[in-house]
C-alpha cells in the first residue's frame, strides 16, 4: 500500500493491538464487550485473558492471533480484521476451538456464571459453514478510519484464502443490524445481506450490542 | 476410578449440560451430533468435568477431545497421573 500503510499477517508484538480490536468489535456500537458481559468480566481483566489466549498457539478461528492481518503505519499495528478457512485444516469447527481457549484461560467459576445464558446464546447463533471463509472482528483506529484498511485487510484475506484452498469461493460475516457503518463497509468489498437472524428472548440485548444478526455473504 | 465409573459421571454431566435426561453417552457422540452441544455448551461442560473429577485439562488435550470417547481417555489419563 502506498501513503506509509502496509497489510501483513499480525505477529506476537501486536497481541496488545488485537485485543483492542476484539474488545472494540466486541461492542459493536454499545459500551461493553458482549464477551465481557456474558462471563461477568470487566473490561481490563478481558483484556488481559484476551492477550493470554492469543498467545497460544491455536490456529482456525477469532480468537487465534494467526487469523488476523492487520494494516501498519510507520510501522504501528492500526486496523485489523481475523479471517479464516473454516474446518481447516483439520477440520476443527472453530466455534469449538474458541470455546477451548476461553475453557483454557477464563477462570472456572466464571464460564458457570454463565450457564444460565444458553438460551440467549443460542437465540442469536449462527453455524458457521466448513469450506467458507469466515471474517470477524474488525477494528480501525479513530484518527485512521475513512481510508478503506480493512477493505485492503479483506482483499489481502481473499487472497489467502484462494491460495490455500482452489475451490473455496465464499466468504462470509456477521454483523449486528445496529451498525450500519460496517455494513456499508462489507458492501464495498462485494459482500450482500443473505440471512437476517432475530432473537425474541428479552435478555439478548443484556449480552449482545443488537438483537438482530446478519449475513452477508461474498461469492469471490 | 474405572472406565465404567468415569462414564457414569460424565453422562450425567451431559445431561446436566444439554438437559437432556435421557441422554446415552457413546464413545463417538461429538459436536456434530448433539442439537445443544454449542461453544457455550462446550465450556459449562468442560468446567463442569474439571471441578467434578478435580482435574485441569490443557489446551492440547481440549482441542485433541474430538468425541465423548477422547474425554473419557483424557479424564482417564489425567486421573491416572493424580494417582501416581
Amino acid at each position: 500500500m502506498t501513503d506509509g500503510y502496509t497489510i501483513r499477517k499480525a505477529t506476537l508484538k501486536d497481541v496488545d493491538f488485537i485485543a483492542t480490536v476484539i474488545i472494540e468489535a466486541e461492542k459493536s456500537m454499545t459500551a461493553n464487550p458482549g464477551l465481557a458481559k456474558l462471563f461477568d468480566l470487566t473490561e481490563e481483566e478481558l483484556r488481559g485473558y484476551l492477550v493470554m489466549m492469543l498467545e497460544e498457539e491455536t490456529d482456525g478461528c477469532e480468537l487465534s492471533l494467526s487469523s488476523f492481518y492487520v494494516a501498519t503505519y510507520l510501522d504501528k499495528p492500526v486496523a485489523s480484521m481475523a479471517g479464516w478457512l473454516e474446518g481447516y485444516p483439520d477440520g476443527d469447527s472453530s466455534s469449538i476451538l474458541k470455546a477451548n481457549l476461553l475453557s483454557f484461560i477464563l477462570p472456572k467459576e466464571n464460564i458457570l456464571t454463565a450457564m444460565d445464558r444458553q438460551e440467549v446464546v443460542k437465540s442469536l447463533q449462527i453455524d458457521r459453514q466448513k469450506g467458507t471463509y469466515q471474517l470477524e472482528y474488525a477494528y480501525t483506529a479513530p484518527e485512521h478510519r475513512g481510508k478503506g484498511l480493512v477493505n485492503k485487510i479483506i482483499e489481502s484475506h481473499l487472497m489467502y484464502a484462494k491460495s490455500i484452498c482452489v475451490n473455496c469461493h465464499k466468504a462470509q460475516v456477521h454483523v449486528f443490524e445496529n451498525n450500519p457503518i460496517a455494513i456499508r463497509m462489507y458492501e464495498r468489498s462485494g459482500f450482500s445481506i443473505v440471512e437476517r437472524f432475530e432473537s425474541s428472548d428479552p435478555l439478548t440485548k443484556t449480552y449482545f450490542p443488537f438483537n438482530v444478526e446478519l449475513l452477508m455473504e461474498n461469492n469471490f | 476410578m474405572n472406565r465404567e465409573q468415569i462414564v457414569e459421571k460424565l453422562t450425567a454431566i451431559f445431561r446436566k449440560v444439554f438437559s437432556d435426561s435421557s441422554l446415552k453417552l457413546e464413545d463417538s457422540m461429538s459436536f456434530n451430533d448433539v442439537d445443544e452441544w454449542n461453544s457455550l455448551t462446550n465450556m459449562i461442560m468442560i468446567a463442569e468435568i474439571e471441578k467434578e473429577f478435580g482435574i485441569k485439562f490443557k489446551l492440547k488435550d481440549l482441542n485433541a477431545m474430538k468425541d465423548a470417547g477422547a474425554i473419557v481417555d483424557t479424564i482417564s489419563r489425567l486421573l491416572g497421573k493424580l494417582t501416581h
